[in-house]
């Protein structure tokens, strides 16, 4: 049981630290992915008629 | 203490219902602004392919992170303790090895399709590709049920409303209004935004109630009270006596891979993005998203379980000891606790996240269900229809299908696990998608009979579920339910449809090849695997 107990630890503490990291990146990156988009689609669509 | 003094000993006050009320309007704001940018089907359903690598995986983990997944994991792990850890390290192991390989996802992105049975057309005809979508649809919007009664439920917990009376239908209608109001507006486009602010929220309220957690009741006294609760069968999911087993496990290998690679609203966030290369960054980061997804909500449930457990009045509602005496669901454990732990201001602002949650899961699911049944099942019967009714018939079948799932909230008894449920209902759909997906990429000699045989047979799957098992097995074939309890688990339904449907593929494909052309206009190959 000791195995089980310091694996579901380990698990624990790992996933939430790199959850932690990935959230950071993802907030600070995904805002300028969204402008990204937002400015691809606009730039697609520009001189279209009406679809 | 009857439940509704339980559920008033919530911390959930007016500060907390100013954060709730406030931030579904801001979402409703996304869907008007989004539908600014909507053109055509392209930009409806995959936001004309532009999404980069950070959002997607926001928009990856806000679908798959919804409330719903919150609230079947916290039970999971309420029911099953650190034992249910496993699902959640196999889901990330899986995803990592999908996004590393590309497998079935970037060979999906490249065919350029905007669902699965689209592919199903290309690769197996149109029949194929209309059974394929009716199979999907019908799977999918019966696996989406319970989100609806599960959201409420969490809401209801939380807040502090009572259980018994019109509370329950009322936050399940007022969310929702509000969920098809901007799918329907916006599409897509909303949806990832909105998938964007929803992360955020999610993540940080998750990390922040998780510490919470641990501070209110001791990192060692939440492993020592299991052990001294559950014993070994709260650590060790290969135990007999867990709530698991061997069969279970192999089960969730399975459930691993379709939760990333098979599941539509997961492949869809694949066929959205700008290119192969970023499906596979795209899922080997969102890994550790899928696999804290449940180990987060699984450890939620477990503090959930030994707060009940130590505190004389829940333990009395959870598990009365008196006959007949009507136990709480198990589904109130998490909104109950986390209402006594988290101070007022940070419960409105976890139940406005678990809220926004809510909206992510459904949007995506929304979105996802209708364009298939406008795409694969409507367009292949009727022929062509122009970009604008197109995106109108799929705005209407989005409506359709949120009035469906009210109805199934309240007509289908829960007799399992909702992750349970959940794993069964997905099943009718994702056991023949297995087989043709893989066939269709990887396997040039996969027949369109193969595919029909394996669809029909993915079918199976319903056997699964509690309420037709014991119709089938102990009304119509008279088996002892003791034994059709113990020997016809839902694992081993779902592992042997699995089997069934690969088993029918092959035979079915070797039996009767595709010769020259096929029954449609989209067949494109000539039996070759698509690549």
């Amino acid at each position: 049981m000791m195995f089980w107990i310091a694996l579901w630890k380990g698990v624990l503490i790992l996933t939430v630290g790199v959850y932690a990291l990935i959230a950071l990146w993802v907030t600070v990156q995904g805002a300028f992915d969204i402008r990204s988009m937002l400015a691809d689609l606009r730039a697609r669509h520009e001189g279209e008629p009406d679809a | 203490m009857g439940f509704a003094e339980i559920f008033q000993q919530t911390n959930f006050g007016t500060l907390d219902w100013c954060i709730v009320v406030a931030y579904p309007l801001i979402s409703v704001v996304l869907g008007i602004v989004a539908s600014r940018y909507v053109a055509d089907m392209d930009d409806f359903v995959v936001a004309g392919r532009g999404i980069r690598t950070a959002l997607g995986v926001a928009t990856l983990t806000g679908t798959e992170l919804g409330l719903v997944t919150v609230m079947y994991s916290a039970q999971k792990g309420f029911t099953g303790g650190f034992a249910a850890f496993h699902i959640g390290v196999v889901a990330g192991v899986v995803t990592f090895f999908v996004g590393m390989t590309g497998f079935i996802v970037a060979g999906l992105r490249r065919q350029e399709v905007l669902t699965i049975p689209e592919f199903y057309g290309r690769r197996y005809g149109r029949k194929t590709r209309i059974l394929g979508g009716f199979v999907l649809a019908f799977g999918g919007i019966l696996n989406m049920g319970m989100f609806l009664k599960a959201g409420s439920i969490f809401i209801v917990g939380i807040t502090g409303m009572p259980s018994e009376g019109p509370a329950l239908v009322i936050v399940m209608l007022v969310l929702l209004v509000l969920v098809l109001f901007y799918t329907i507006m916006g599409g897509m486009i909303s949806v990832v935004i909105a998938d964007y602010v929803q992360f955020v929220i999610l993540s940080f309220g998750l990390l922040l109630a998780t510490g919470l957690a641990i501070v209110k009741l001791g990192w060692g006294n939440i492993f020592t009270s299991m052990i001294e609760l559950k014993g070994e069968a709260g650590f060790n999911p290969l135990l007999a006596d867990s709530a698991f087993g061997p069969d279970y496990v192999v089960w969730m290998m399975f459930l691993g891979l379709v939760g990333c690679a098979l599941w539509p609203t997961s492949v869809a966030r694949a066929l959205a993005s700008k290119s192969e290369k970023i499906v596979k960054r795209q899922f080997m980061f969102a890994s550790a998203s899928y696999a804290i997804r449940n180990i987060v909500p699984y450890f939620w449930g477990i503090c959930a379980f030994v707060l009940i457990m130590k505190a004389p009045d829940l333990k009395g509602a959870f598990f009365p000891t008196a006959e007949g005496a009507e136990a709480l669901d198990s589904l109130y454990a998490l909104p109950v606790f986390l209402g006594r732990i988290l101070p007022a201001g940070l419960v409105g602002i976890i139940t406005a996240a678990m809220i926004a949650a809510f909206m992510s899961t459904h949007d995506s699911y929304f979105l996802c269900w209708s364009s298939v049944i406008t795409n694969d099942i409507i367009v292949p019967l009727s022929g062509e229809l122009s970009q604008r009714r197109r995106v109108l018939l799929t705005r209407v079948i989005i409506f359709l299908i949120g009035v469906t799932i009210f109805i199934v909230s309240f007509a289908f008894p829960l007799s399992e696990d909702l992750w349970d449920y959940m794993a069964v209902t997905g099943a009718i759909y994702f056991s023949g998608a297995f087989a043709l997906l893989v066939g269709g990429l990887y396997w040039r000699r996969a027949s369109s009979t193969g595919a029909v045989m394996a669809l029909v047979t993915g079918c199976s799957a319903v056997l699964g579920l509690g309420l037709v098992r014991g119709l089938v097995f102990v009304r119509l074939l008279g088996l002892e339910p003791a034994m059709v309890e113990e020997h016809i688990t839902a694992a081993r339904v779902g592992i042997g449809t699995i089997l069934l449907t690969i088993t029918a593929m092959v035979i079915g494909s070797l039996l009767f090849p595709d010769r020259g052309k096929r029954d449609g206009p989209e067949a494109t190959t000539e039996g070759g695997a698509l690549s």
